[in-house]
């Protein structure tokens, strides 16, 4: 039974057009009916996929992409492409321009039309992607992480090396990262959680939202949102946590040495614990040293409130 | 072997950044070798950017903020022909680098306005007044402003330009959640110069309006460079 069905998946994808032909550079055979991927999406019977080997120094550029496309570190050189939908169209095409692997479509299809994607690269693949309407998951990449993106949800986890994600419209979250950390949103909040490395976050309309952040420099700035931060803060780092219109939490260790610089214009201030002010300006400006005061703090909120605890 | 066809302006543009896999580069230059339309717009290309990579954003030496609020109180839009657009390559937030990127009856005609005005001995924007919503470039200049933040207005007008002039080339989406935004960080701007009123000379709110502006040129110049991304 199971031969019939296998001998029925292969005519299937015969009279689908077989198996992709192999980039000039791919010397892996390329994929033809693709089995069952991860990262929730499933490829179908009638799609062909395409491989391609990577070397060292490349990078996985990504454009005209619209749907989801989900990037996942694979051991090994190879870049693989599996395209699940829609499935009447005629798959993908991996090519490589100087060190630059890029992905196309083949066939008549409309190029920005919506496709779920999934990309396995080696772990050590940079990815540079861009794109107007996608939702993208990174994970488990040991290398940079460059993603640019209008509309849609962006979330990376488990990278080590630089991430540097842009979006108008979409929520970000990153988690698990070793490695610097750049992340913006127009409209829409960003969720870092279990980062090692500087962290810089920034939304228009958006909270931001730091958990077990391990850095020696953060920089948290929204217009229209809260920003909570709860993390280790380091001897000689800077953490500015700053918002226009939103509240500003931050959750610091027991015994920790900091200074911290608390400044807001119509708002209020609230410690969980008794601090001794070196310098208070009107109420809405205050300055206290915890410690040895090896760290700074800067906790801003002009129309909104701060409140600074100890981490549970 | 076959010849790009004239609409592939992508080609022209990634052959003079040498970013074509060489047997592209082969039919780009086959191409250029028998096409002297091709040629000279190549070429009006190459100086098109060579003479805007020369341009550097710089703080006007006298106030102009004035004169630009005035005008920014009716709709303005620059000509597209010679349209300055920040190069979307550049990493969010760095200012400065800037590119063009014209499609080629565009660099037709800018190759054309280049020699215009490098027969008046100048380089300059062409700009033109357009009647007609402008959306993202509604946002007006913020009365009460600090002189001191003149400069900022003379980029911010060029930027608000741009965004009116390509607006038709986002979805109608995203210019609402631009226009959105840009109306959060005006209202936080305002804010500032409210407060600045209030207690001058507060140093957290100097502090906090430098930001903002520094915050609403970041911004306008990324809408600006999704221009290039949506094309």
């Amino acid at each position: 039974m199971r031969f019939l069905a296998l001998a029925l998946v292969l005519a299937v994808t015969a009279l689908a057009g077989g198996s992709a032909p192999a980039s000039s550079a791919a010397p892996a055979a390329p994929g033809s009916a693709a089995p069952a991927v991860p990262g929730g999406v499933q490829a179908g019977p009638s799609v062909r996929s395409d491989t391609l080997r990577a070397r060292p120094g490349d990078r996985l550029v990504l454009r005209n992409v619209a749907g989801r496309v989900h990037v996942r570190g694979v051991e090994g050189d190879l870049v693989r492409a599996l395209p699940s939908s829609p499935p009447d169209e005629g798959g993908v095409v991996l090519s490589r321009s100087g060190d630059r692997i890029r992905l196309s479509h083949r066939g008549r299809g409309d190029r920005s039309r919506e496709r779920d994607l999934v990309i396995e690269a080696p772990v050590w693949l940079a990815l540079d992607l861009r794109s107007d309407e996608l939702e993208v998951t990174v994970e488990g990449l040991g290398a940079d992480v460059s993603v640019r993106n209008v509309d849609g949800d962006l979330e990376v986890r488990d990278v080590e090396g630089t991430v540097t994600l842009w979006s108008v419209d979409g929520e970000i979250r990153i988690t698990d990262v070793r490695g610097a950390v750049s992340a913006r949103s127009v409209d829409g909040s960003i969720d870092v959680a279990r980062v090692t490395g500087d962290v810089e976050v920034g939304s228009t309309d958006g909270d931001l939202r730091l958990v077990d952040v391990d850095a020696g420099r953060v920089d948290a700035q929204t217009v229209d949102g809260d920003i909570g931060f709860d993390g280790p803060l380091r001897a000689g780092g800077t953490y500015a946590l700053v918002t226009h219109g939103g509240d500003v939490t931050a959750a610091i260790q027991e015994g920790v040495g900091v200074r911290v610089e608390v400044s807001t214009f119509d708002g209020s201030f609230e410690a969980a614990f008794p601090v001794t002010l070196e310098r208070f300006r009107g109420g809405r400006e205050m300055s206290f040293t915890l410690g040895d005061g090896g760290a700074r703090l800067v906790l801003q909120a002009f129309d909104g409130d701060i409140r600074l605890r100890h981490r549970r | 072997m076959s010849q790009p066809r004239h609409d592939e302006r992508a080609r022209l543009s990634e052959y003079l950044d040498g970013e074509l896999e060489p047997r592209s580069r082969e039919e780009v230059e086959a191409h250029l070798a028998e096409c002297d339309a091709c040629r000279t717009v190549l070429e009006g290309l190459a100086d098109v950017r060579a003479r805007a990579r020369t341009l550097e954003d710089r703080t006007p030496d006298r106030d102009l903020w004035p004169g630009i609020r005035d005008a920014l109180d009716g709709p303005r839009v620059i000509d597209l022909e010679t349209r300055l657009r920040t190069d979307p390559r550049s990493e969010p937030g760095r200012p400065g680098r800037r590119g063009v990127f014209l499609s080629l009856p565009q660099l037709a005609a800018a190759a054309a306005a280049l020699v215009v005005l490098a027969a008046g001995g100048a380089w300059g924007l062409a700009r033109t007044v357009a009647p007609g919503p402008t959306g993202v470039v509604d946002a007006r200049g913020i009365d009460g402003l600090p002189p001191r933040f003149a400069g900022y207005a003379d980029e911010v007008a060029e930027l608000q330009e741009v965004l009116g002039r390509g607006r038709d080339r986002l979805r109608t989406r995203t210019v609402r959640i631009l226009e959105k935004n840009l109306m959060l960080i005006d209202g936080a701007i305002r804010e500032s110069v409210e407060a600045l009123a209030d207690d001058p000379g507060n140093p957290f709110v100097e502090q906090h309006l430098q930001r903002s502006m520094d915050r609403k040129l970041t911004y306008l110049r990324e809408a600006a460079a999704l221009l290039e991304t949506t094309d």
